[in-house]
C-alpha cells in the first residue's frame, strides 16, 4: 500500500501529519505558547535575575502589547502594500517612466533615514502614540516594495507581454492579466521583506508611547531590567519567525 | 484588403522597413520571405500597430489603421508572435480563449472554440486542455499559438513563422488545415517564414524583403520562372529553382490531349502539379501517364518530355 493511500485512510492522522510538517504552524503556537505561559512565569525570571525584586513585566499584559504591536505593523503595512505597488505600477508605466529616478532615490532616502528620527520629527506634528508609529512604519517600510514592484514588472519575459498587446488586450488588461500575476512572486518578496522588518522596526514606536513588544524591551533598557529586554526580544522574535514562515508558505503555494 | 503604402519605420540608424508598398487582396495568402533582419516581424507589427511608422501607412479594408483604435484593432487580427508567448500563467485552454473572453463569448461556446482547435492542430483536447505552456514542447506551444490567434475567427491573420519550430509531417498537416480554413473562410493572411517550399505551398502572392525593401513581389510562378535578381533566385531555390518550378506548374498545362493513353493506369489529376506526376513516373518506371481533366471532361497523356519543356 502507497503512501497516499495511508494518509487518506486515516484522515485525522494524516491532517495531523501534514500540519505537524509545516514550521509556520509550529513557530505560531510557540508564539501563543509563549504570550500565554508568560504570565505565569514569574518564579521562573525571579530564578533566572535574582538580583530584580521585579523580574516579570506586568504594566500591560502581554497579549495587549502583542495585539497592539500586530495592529499597528499590519495598518503600516496594508498601506506600505498598496501605496508601494502603485508607486511600482505608476514608475513603469509609459507615463511615470520619468517619474523613476526620483522615486528610487526618494524611497531610499526614506529608508536610510532612521526611524528614531521619522519618529522625532513626527511627534510635534501630530503626537504621541500609535500615529508617528504608523509613520515612521510607512516611511521605513516602502522601499522593499517599490523595489520589490519595479523588478517584478521588468523581470517580466518580453513575448507574453507583447503577445498580450498583439492580440488586443488592454495595457489596463495586460497588467492586471498578465504582468502583475507574473510579477507576484518577486513582489511578494519585497512584501515580505517589508513586514518583518516593521515587525523589529515597530519596538521603537514604544519610545513615543505607543503599545508594542518593544515596551518591555525600552522600560528594561531605561531601567536596567534585563529580565523585561529578554521578554519583549522572545515576543518579537517568535512574532517576526512565524510571520516570515507564512510567508515561506505563501510564496512556495504561489509557484 | 490590406495595403501598406510607402511604410517606413527607423530603429536609430536601422531602417528596419524602407518604403514598402505590397497590397494583400481580401481572401489571399502573402507571405514575406527574406533574411533574418530584413524586417518581416516589423512589418506585421506595424500593420497591427504594436509599432506606429515614422512614414506612410497602413490601410485595412480601406481604413487608415492610424484612425482605428489600436486595441480594437488587434482583436480582429489573429496574430501569431515569432516568440509564441502563450502566457506561462494560465492552462492551454484560458490562452487560446482570451480574445472570445475579451469579446465576451458565452462560456460554453468557448469551451467548444477552444477543444475545435486544439483538434485542428492536432492536440488531444483532454489531455492538453488543461496542462500549462511549460508542460507543452516547443513545437507544442507553437501550435497553441495559431490556435490562440484563430480563436475568435479573425478575418485577417499575421503570422511570424508559425510553423518554425514543427517536424515536416506535423507541418504538412497544419499547412494543409490553413490552406483549408482560408478557402473555407476567405481569410486574409501575411505569413512571414522563412521556408521557401511552405512559401510556395500556401501564399498565392510572395514578397521578398531586403534590407527593408521590397525586391520583388508576385505569385510563386513569377517569382520562381522570373526571379528579378540574383538575391531573388538564390532565395528561391538557386540550383534547384528547377524542381520548385515543378510544385508551381499544373500537369494540364502540359498534357498532350490530343492523345488518350488508354491506360489501365490510375490518371493523374490535371490540376496536380508537375512533381507529382514526375514522382510517378520516377516510382513506376514509367516515361507516360495519363491525364484525366475532370473539370474539363477529357482525357490526355503527359510525357517525360512535357514535363521537360514547355
Ligand atoms: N525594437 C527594436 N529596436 C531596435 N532595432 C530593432 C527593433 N526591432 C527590430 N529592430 C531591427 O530592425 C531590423 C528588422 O528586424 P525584424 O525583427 O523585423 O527582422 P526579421 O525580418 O523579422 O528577422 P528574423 O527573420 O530574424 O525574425 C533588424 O535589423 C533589427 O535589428
Ligand atoms: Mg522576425
Amino acid at each position: 500500500m502507497s503512501a497516499p493511500d495511508i494518509a487518506s485512510d486515516r484522515p485525522p492522522a494524516g491532517a495531523l501529519a501534514r500540519l505537524a510538517a509545516r514550521p509556520a504552524v509550529w513557530a505560531s503556537l510557540a508564539f501563543v505558547a509563549a504570550l500565554a505561559l508568560l504570565p505565569y512565569s514569574a518564579p521562573l525570571f525571579h530564578a533566572l535575575f535574582p538580583e530584580l525584586p521585579r523580574p516579570l513585566y506586568t504594566r500591560a499584559s502581554f497579549l495587549d502589547l502583542a495585539l497592539s504591536h500586530a495592529g499597528l505593523v499590519g495598518l503600516a503595512s496594508l498601506v506600505v502594500v498598496s501605496l508601494g505597488i502603485a508607486i511600482g505600477i505608476f514608475v513603469t508605466r509609459p507615463a511615470g517612466r520619468d517619474f523613476a529616478g526620483p522615486v528610487d532615490t526618494l524611497t531610499a532616502v526614506g529608508q536610510t533615514f532612521p526611524p528614531t528620527a521619522v519618529l522625532a520629527l513626527a511627534v510635534p506634528a501630530i503626537g504621541y502614540g500609535g500615529a508617528p508609529t504608523v509613520i515612521a512604519l510607512i516611511v521605513y517600510g516602502l522601499l522593499p516594495v517599490v523595489s520589490a514592484t519595479i523588478a517584478g514588472l521588468g523581470a517580466v519575459p518580453a513575448a507574453p507581454v507583447q503577445a498580450a498587446d498583439g492580440i488586443g488586450l488592454s495595457p489596463a488588461g495586460r497588467l492586471v492579466k498578465v504582468e502583475l500575476p507574473l510579477a507576484a512572486p518577486v513582489i511578494l518578496s519585497g512584501i515580505r521583506t517589508s513586514v518583518i522588518l516593521n515587525i523589529g522596526t515597530a519596538t521603537i514606536g514604544s519610545t513615543v508611547g505607543a503599545l508594542t513588544l518593544g515596551s518591555p524591551i525600552i522600560e528594561g533598557l531605561s531601567g536596567s531590567n534585563p529580565a523585561y529586554v529578554l521578554q519583549g526580544a522572545l515576543l518579537v522574535g517568535l512574532f517576526a519567525v512565524a510571520t516570515d514562515l507564512w510567508f515561506d508558505e505563501l510564496e512556495r503555494a504561489l509557484h | 484588403m490590406i495595403v501598406l503604402d510607402r511604410l517606413t519605420k527607423r530603429y536609430g540608424p536601422t531602417v528596419a522597413v524602407d518604403q514598402l508598398s505590397l497590397t494583400v487582396p481580401t481572401g489571399s495568402i502573402c507571405a514575406l520571405v527574406g533574411a533574418s533582419g530584413c524586417g518581416k516581424s516589423t512589418t506585421l507589427r506595424l500593420i497591427n500597430r504594436l509599432i506606429e511608422p515614422d512614414g506612410g501607412r497602413v490601410l485595412i479594408e480601406g481604413t487608415d489603421a492610424a484612425s482605428l483604435p489600436p486595441v480594437a484593432l488587434r482583436r480582429r487580427i489573429g496574430y501569431v508572435i515569432q516568440s509564441i508567448g502563450l502566457f506561462p500563467h494560465w492552462s492551454i485552454a484560458r490562452n487560446i480563449s482570451t480574445v472570445p473572453e475579451l469579446l465576451g463569448w458565452t462560456p460554453a461556446r468557448i469551451a467548444a472554440r477552444v477543444d475545435e482547435l486544439l483538434d485542428l492542430v492536432g492536440l488531444d483536447p483532454a489531455l492538453y486542455r488543461h496542462r500549462r505552456p511549460h508542460q507543452l514542447s516547443g513545437g507544442q506551444q507553437q501550435r497553441v499559438g495559431v490556435a490562440r490567434a484563430l480563436a475568435a475567427d479573425p478575418d485577417l491573420l499575421l503570422m511570424d513563422e508559425p510553423f518554425g519550430a514543427l517536424d515536416p509531417v506535423t507541418r504538412d498537416g497544419l499547412q494543409g488545415a490553413l490552406i483549408d480554413i482560408q478557402a473555407r473562410t476567405g481569410k486574409t493572411v501575411v505569413i512571414v517564414t522563412h521556408d521557401i517550399d511552405e512559401a510556395i505551398r500556401l501564399a498565392s502572392r510572395i514578397a521578398v524583403l531586403d534590407g527593408g525593401r521590397l525586391i520583388q513581389q508576385g505569385t510563386p510562378r513569377e517569382l520562381l520562372a522570373h526571379p528579378a535578381n540574383s538575391f531573388v533566385e538564390a532565395f528561391v531555390g538557386g540550383p534547384r529553382r528547377g524542381l520548385r518550378l515543378l510544385q508551381v506548374t499544373p500537369v494540364g498545362e502540359r498534357t498532350d490531349y490530343t492523345v488518350d493513353h488508354g491506360d489501365a493506369r490510375e490518371p493523374i489529376a490535371a490540376d496536380a502539379m508537375l512533381d507529382a506526376a514526375l514522382a510517378q513516373m520516377v516510382a513506376g518506371g514509367i516515361d507516360r501517364l495519363p491525364v484525366l481533366d475532370r473539370a474539363a471532361g477529357r482525357r490526355g497523356t503527359l510525357s517525360l518530355a512535357d514535363v521537360v519543356t514547355s
